[in-house]
């Protein structure tokens, strides 16, 4: 009696113990990554956690009675996941839930003979539940039904594309819909071997075009001026590995690759013909983080990505097992998400390798936890993905709802002002368009609609546009009269022209460069340094106007990184160089210019440069981006006129030939560079003596 | 085939089962025996000091002790017993884990260039050397650690004092020699360590966190300082971001006994590691640190770009005589983190005066005034403030709410940068300058006439601590006498944003100073102060003989408080550290979250039930917040207020700025989600805002159950399906009531 009442009290402690002490945690909300998207200039901005992690699934969690060995791969059939467990010869299937419904293991021939893995590291099952294992150590590819019964091995290929003496050390495996089955091998470059529904070799897929020399050529100039950094984030000129793939439901193939072990992997599209037609702005791969690493964690800390995956809406998950993160992008390259890293909290991994997709959740093979781990998605996250699915639908109205919640959780992200700056663009209401648009510092779409609102703005006002255009024609009139009047009282000359005064002789030069240039020789009061330099104080006040003034669509300038010295020495510096250059040469050259002229026809010379500058910066603030043809030919206008001017004005002056002053010309823009590189190399010598100095003092304060 | 491996399966489950069976059984067994409170005395130790609660028995050679609760007939350990039943632990550990002590230290030579640490355990160097001094002193005893071979001697007393055990490291007396120098030292490392399953550390981290026993995380140690990591070391990277402790508490229950610990003296120079079994340990502790001296690290960068550390010991130390760890031994039928929370309540309410504050507002706004800005005229830069929101920007806000039906009674705001430099310092806070670009004086007063006509408490933040600018005279300095400067991360890599200005902590000496003329200078209608970095932030000042350690450094920080409690002030707090608590009328921004490392099981609200109705609290904003409705959820939990950001203008302002976490604050964002929570939680607020919190339990995974001293009860559901507990539907992430 005594021991059933025992058992009784036992039996009931196990239940208080049970539910009091279970591994339950409330949702833990709480990521430890921060999230972040980046900005047009490419800085990382702070954004709401995107996923968080939801648990992570080890072999007992599946139901397994052994804990998995290296395990090197997933594959989710859209029933099924398979985890490649490739120390321990088998493949566990789970199911949705990521319960163990089945274990491949001795998988064994019609003869009898057992197939064990050696270091296999890739795996795909086809629409019938064929499964296909990438043996690397074994130097094969087994296909076996779901009943382990090994029907087909695949060895290397006989083929003279890549020589006979090549390793078939297979690596990840893909099978298409139409039974092609795609094989990488990490010591071939080549592209993927593609075998047929025979087993079959036909042909190498996504091998990496060649570059042209010319570009290859013009890359290695571009590559001397480059950072190590953005080197290393060029896009490879060398053949690339396919370090993995994996394939949508169009048939399309995405795929990393890599070139060499200090370069960044990127992200390639590429069609049935092995055609990469990835959406990528200029050279630089716009995949994975933008920003490096200063300092410390300088070594083996880029983006490096191993696994692609792409979900059931298009969506593209990256893993960069350089700082073990995933990113999630649109079709079109925008960061959805990204998350993980290297770590011990929750959400944070020890040994990513491959990630799969069930719906919107991810799941990260993590071979160092020895399990999965499974991600979802945050309601900002959801959100945001449904919103990016209908951008493109034809329902305005609900894609402002959708970004306008999105906004709720995000106004840093550009993508809720993108969004919305569409959605208006279809309704047609052009002002709040282009308003988004420029909070989501998307240029070309806000010159288009730009305009559409100078389209509408002019039909409405056209009366008022006129009635102005007018008035400022007229002005502009009755201002050049009442200066004219003004000079010829100064004068006291009935028939003044811009000829006599030194003041306005510029007026002539600009159109008389050889009759004006010419007269500096005889009349010694026409060459002024107040007038030049007045004219170059212009230039310098055009520049900076040119820095800010230009319009929305046209202006890269971030007013933060305006430094008033590149200003300066764009104009001012660049003109004194100029014209002591020539001076300098045309001494040793039998010239017979005087500096006070020099100076004089340098700068009068500059006036339709300087012009074209204004016009062009007023013009850029009513165009729209396909009219900035307008601005080309203004600028071009200019600097012929003026560089016109500046020759016959040196010939002049210096009595040369055409011919001698187009020479000296030359050597005096060497001149220029000569003393700048003298002045340079002063700079760096007096720092370098200032720094060593510092050092030392900092030696001795802190030992 | 199948059939076997089921029948093995089947066979497997009996066997665990009968095991459990016996397992439990013994120890009701233990439990009825323990109950006549007889137990017996261990050979080889004597009792050396009891109280009504506790006894302690000691053995006098050697100074190991155990504990008996006299109530329960609990012992408790001071090192793991059954060592010889550990197969998982490496030999060297074990050996480790009988220690009292272990301390880590530094050899002088050559540690300026290498920076290594290496530790010693009292198993090892004091008792099997026979090393160890254990004399007997009233209510207890006190053991000398003579480490020879280090020259180290530490002294500790062990005594029961008002029911109460308490260990103190007597550091007045310790003694370093000259070649070797003491980091830090483990106070009872592995006290009432054990192998079994079924219970929890209780870990301060964040709003509290539990940690199963033998959880098999593989990073199975946490460590972290008490009130946030030293900031005055050369810091221009980190790795992710974690949460502090803001208690320095912890505790173990093994289901039907636990301890809780707090640190009763030297908590602003502590830490606090526990660890948890795995594959390779098998034990389950909780222990405080002594930190007593901080190694700073520095970086001399050679002209070719290659860099090398430099070390130095802080001047600095811990200079309080003792350091001294108070633990309470719990027993019930099932002992909990809330039994711990009582335990520590008590000691804030009898030790340092914790008061019960009126609860106010339900709908706390964080409001940011005006934010500094560069700006470019031609070329030439300069710092422009830019308006957030102005005076009169806040009348509309309210306005707004009001019209929506929030009562104004039931609205708090905390301005933040309404006056001199904005939200970020950019000298030093000494004087109270309103800001012109937010409307100036007139527009102030009037804001304050329609705040205090509408009923809305207002409190203004002062930053009394942090400042982009000022001598090093002024400013918290590394060991290296330079500025500890402190940096914005990129969220993308974790180093230093150069886009935006570094910031440092003011001096203990200017700490005082700026407060007492920022009194004299603040407007006269205001009568709720924020100060927020005071209650929050903690750090050295290493400068070479006119610095502080951290210790000192909170006292001036308490005497702070002191003053403006003083002169009438309501002093409001943010995550308010626990010496800061006694001193404030409120707490915004309570921590709702923890660190989430992976040897965590649970998350608790810890800090809520502790102070529960005691001060009024709002949790962290609804802006961070990533699904929805948390905060509210959190809220209705621990019967707290919310809080939201807020500014006036558009929201994409903040871009690219330190402030750029101010993302979705435009009040127009997120008034109707204002409204809605006010619609769901009012009522619910009102009856259990004053109340103390007496009992919190997760009633299964993700439903919480929390019992008000006034008998309501409030059922959270934090899963995404209704669910019945206790006869009562809870919606999905919604919340119920008794």
């Amino acid at each position: 009696m005594r021991t059933l009442k025992k058992l009784f009290v036992a039996v009931l402690c196990i239940c208080m113990f049970a539910s009091v002490f279970t591994v339950s945690a409330k949702d833990v909300e709480y990521a430890p990554y921060s999230g972040y998207e980046y900005n047009a200039d490419n800085e990382s901005v702070a954004a709401p956690a995107t996923y968080i992690f939801d648990t992570l699934i080890t072999y007992e969690d599946m139901g397994l009675e052994t804990p998995l060995a290296n395990p090197t791969d997933i594959y989710w059939s859209g029933e099924t996941l398979y985890i490649l467990d490739a120390d321990n010869s088998r493949i566990v299937c789970l199911d949705e839930n990521l319960k163990a419904k089945g274990i491949l293991e001795n998988l064994t021939d019609a003869s009898g003979e057992v197939y064990n893995f050696k270091g296999a590291k890739g795996l795909a099952v086809n629409s019938e539940g064929e499964i296909y294992i990438a043996d690397t150590g074994n130097l094969r590819v087994i296909v076996t039904d779901d009943s382990c019964v090994v029907k087909k091995v695949i060895e290397k290929p006989n083929t003279t594309l890549v020589g006979y003496d090549y390793t078939f050390d297979v690596s990840k495996i893909l099978v298409s819909t139409q039974g092609n089955i795609y094989v990488t091998a990490g010591s071939v470059n080549n592209g993927a071997f593609v075998f047929d529904e025979n087993y079959e070799f036909s042909y190498f897929f996504g091998r990496s075009t060649v570059q042209r020399t010319a570009d290859v050529f013009l890359n290695y100039i571009r590559k001397q001026f480059m950072t190590r950094e953005q080197i290393q984030k060029l896009q490879n000129y060398s053949p690339a590995t396919i370090l993995n793939f994996d394939i949508d439901e169009e048939g399309f193939v995405y795929t990393v690759t890599k070139s060499g072990a200090n370069t960044a992997a990127t992200l390639n599209k590429l069609n049935f013909s092995g055609q990469n037609i990835i959406k990528s702005e200029g050279i630089i791969s716009t995949y994975g983080d933008l920003e490096g690493v200063r300092g410390i964690l300088t070594n083996n800390h880029f983006t490096s990505f191993s696994d692609v995956d792409i979900d059931n809406q298009d969506f593209v998950h990256l893993l960069d097992e350089g700082r073990g993160k995933i990113f999630q992008y649109t079709q079109n390259g925008q960061l959805v998400s990204v998350f993980g890293g290297y770590g011990t909290q929750r959400g944070m991994f020890s040994k990513p390798i491959a990630i799969e997709t069930i719906g919107s959740r991810v799941l990260v093979l993590d071979s160092g936890e020895g399990g999965v781990a499974e991600f979802v998605p945050t309601d900002y996250t959801v959100l945001l993905r449904e919103a990016f699915i209908d951008l493109d639908t034809s329902d305005p109205q609900r894609a402002i709802e959708l970004w306008e919640e999105v906004k709720t959780y995000n106004t840093n992200s550009l993508y809720p002002y993108y969004g919305l700056g569409m959605a208006y663009e279809k309704l047609g209401d052009y002002k709040a368009a282009m308003d988004n648009f420029k909070l989501a510092s998307s240029n070309a779409e806000y010159s288009d609609a730009y305009h559409e609102y100078r389209k509408e703005y002019a039909a409405d006002n056209l009366v008022w546009i006129l009635l102005i255009a007018v008035a400022a024609i007229a002005l502009v009139v009755v201002v050049v009269k009442l200066i004219h009047r003004a000079l010829v009282k100064a004068s006291g000359n009935e028939a003044f022209t811009v000829l006599e005064n030194k003041y306005t002789f510029p007026l002539y030069t600009l159109t008389h460069p050889s009759d004006g240039f010419g007269q500096f020789k005889y009349r010694k009061e026409l060459p002024s340094y107040l007038l030049s330099a007045i004219i170059i104080l212009a230039f310098f006040l055009i520049k900076v106007y040119e820095y800010f003034g230009t319009g929305y669509i046209f202006n890269t300038n971030e007013p933060e990184d305006y430094s008033i010295l590149s200003t300066f020495i764009g104009s001012i510096a660049i003109y004194i160089l100029f014209v002591v250059g020539n001076w300098a040469v045309c001494s040793l050259m039998d010239g017979n210019g005087k500096m006070k002229e020099i100076a004089s026809v340098t700068a009068y010379s500059l006036i339709p440069y300087i012009v074209s500058l204004l016009v062009n910066t007023v013009l850029s603030n009513f165009l729209s981006l396909d009219e900035g043809m307008m601005l080309n030919i203004v600028t071009i206008i200019g600097v012929v006129w003026a560089g016109m001017l500046l020759i016959v004005g040196l010939s002049q002056i210096h009595q040369y030939y055409i011919g001698k002053t187009v020479w000296t010309t030359i050597l005096s823009v060497f001149a220029m560079i000569i003393i700048a590189v003298l002045v340079f190399l002063l700079f760096s010598l007096v720092q370098q003596v200032l720094y060593f100095g510092n050092s030392i003092i900092e030696e001795l304060r802190l030992r | 085939m199948q059939g076997i491996k089921k029948q093995m399966r089947c066979l497997f489950c009996l066997l665990v089962a009968v095991a459990l069976l016996v397992t439990s059984a013994s120890v009701v067994t233990f439990a009825d025996k323990a109950d006549a409170s007889t137990a017996e005395v261990d050979e080889g130790f004597s009792l050396v000091a009891e109280s009504d609660e506790i006894a302690m028995y000691a053995e006098m050679e050697n100074g190991h002790f155990y504990l008996l609760n006299k109530a329960s007939g609990d012992k408790w350990y001071s090192i793991p017993q059954n060592m010889e039943q550990d197969t998982i632990t490496k030999r060297k550990e074990r050996v480790t884990y009988q220690s009292e002590l272990i301390i880590d230290y530094v050899m002088m030579d050559g540690f300026a260039s290498g920076g290594l640490v290496y530790n010693a355990n009292s198993n090892a160097e004091c008792v099997i050397m026979g090393e160890v001094n254990v004399e007997e002193i009233k209510n207890g005893i006190r053991v000398e650690y003579v480490f020879s071979a280090l020259e180290f001697t530490i002294p500790v007393e062990y005594t029961v004092t008002d029911g109460k055990f308490k260990a103190s490291i007597d550091t007045k007396n310790i003694k370093e020699g000259k070649d070797c120098k003491l980091i830090r030292i483990y106070l009872l490392p592995t006290f009432g360590a054990t192998m079994d399953d079924g219970g929890y550390i209780f870990i301060p981290d964040g709003s509290g966190v539990l940690a199963n026993f033998n959880n098999g995380a593989a990073s199975n140690v946490y460590k972290a300082s008490v009130y946030g990591e030293e900031t005055s070391n050369k810091k221009d990277v980190k790795y992710s971001n974690t949460e502090n402790i803001r208690m320095p508490v912890f505790g173990v229950s093994k289901g039907t006994s636990g301890y809780v610990a707090y640190i009763e003296q030297g908590d602003t120079s502590a830490s606090i590691r526990a660890a948890v079994g795995n594959a390779t340990n098998a034990w389950n502790f909780a222990h405080s640190i002594l930190e007593y001296a901080y190694i700073c690290e520095d970086e001399l960068v050679s002209q070719s770009s290659t860099s090398s550390s430099i070390f130095r010991i802080a001047e600095q130390k811990y200079n309080y005589d003792n350091f001294t760890v108070a633990y309470t031994l719990l027993a019930d039928e099932s002992v909990t983190y809330v039994d711990m929370a009582d335990v520590y309540r008590d000691y804030l309410i009898e030790e340092k005066g914790l008061k019960k504050t009126a609860a106010t507002e339900m709908i706390n706004l964080d409001v940011y005034g005006a934010v500094e800005t560069q700006a470019n005229f031609l070329g030439i830069k300069y710092e422009k403030l830019e308006k957030l929101t102005a005076y009169e920007d806040v009348e509309t806000i309210i306005e707004a709410l009001e019209e929506q039906g929030i009562a104004t009674e039931d609205i708090g705001i905390r301005y933040i940068g309404w006056q001199n430099d904005g939200i970020f310092n950019l000298k030093q806070l000494s004087k109270s300058k309103l800001l012109g670009v937010l409307g100036g004086k007139k527009d102030f007063r009037a804001m304050q006439k329609f705040l205090e006509e509408k009923g809305v408490t207002a409190v203004f933040d002062a930053d009394l601590v942090l400042t982009r600018s000022g001598s090093i005279e002024k400013v918290a300095t590394t060991a290296f006498n330079k500025k500890a400067w402190q940096y914005q991360y990129l969220p993308s890599v974790y180093v230093s944003k150069l886009t935006v200005d570094p910031w440092v902590m003011v001096n203990q000496k200017y700490l005082v100073k700026n407060s007492n003329s920022y009194l004299k200078s603040i407007d006269k209608t205001i009568e709720n102060i924020g100060l927020s970095t005071v209650t929050n932030t903690l750090y050295s000042n290493f400068r070479q003989k006119k610095g502080a350690y951290r210790t000192d450094m909170a006292e001036t920080m308490v005497s702070v408080l002191k003053k403006y409690n003083d002169k009438k002030y309501n002093v409001i707090g943010d995550s308010a550290n626990a010496y800061a608590v006694p001193y404030v009328s409120k707490i915004n921004n309570a921590p709702t979250k923890n660190s989430a490392y992976k040897m965590f099981d649970k998350e608790v609200p810890f800090y809520q039930i502790v102070l529960k109705g005691y001060v009024p609290m709002s949790g962290g904003t609804v802006q961070s917040e990533i699904n929805r409705d948390t905060e509210l959820l959190k809220a209705a939990e621990t019967g707290t207020g919310l809080l939201f950001n807020c500014i006036y203008e558009d929201a994409t302002l903040v871009r690219g700025l330190r402030e750029e976490n101010l993302y979705s604050s435009t009040y127009t964002i997120w008034l109707d989600k204002a409204v809605k929570y006010y619609e769901q939680y009012a009522k619910l607020f009102a009856q259990i805002k004053d109340a103390a919190i007496v009992d919190h339990v997760e009633l299964q995974d993700n439903v919480t159950k929390t019992t008000y001293e006034n008998g309501k009860v409030v059922y959270v559901n934090y899963s995404k399906q209704d669910v019945t507990v206790e006869d009562v539907t809870v919606k999905a992430r919604a919340f119920a009531t008794n």
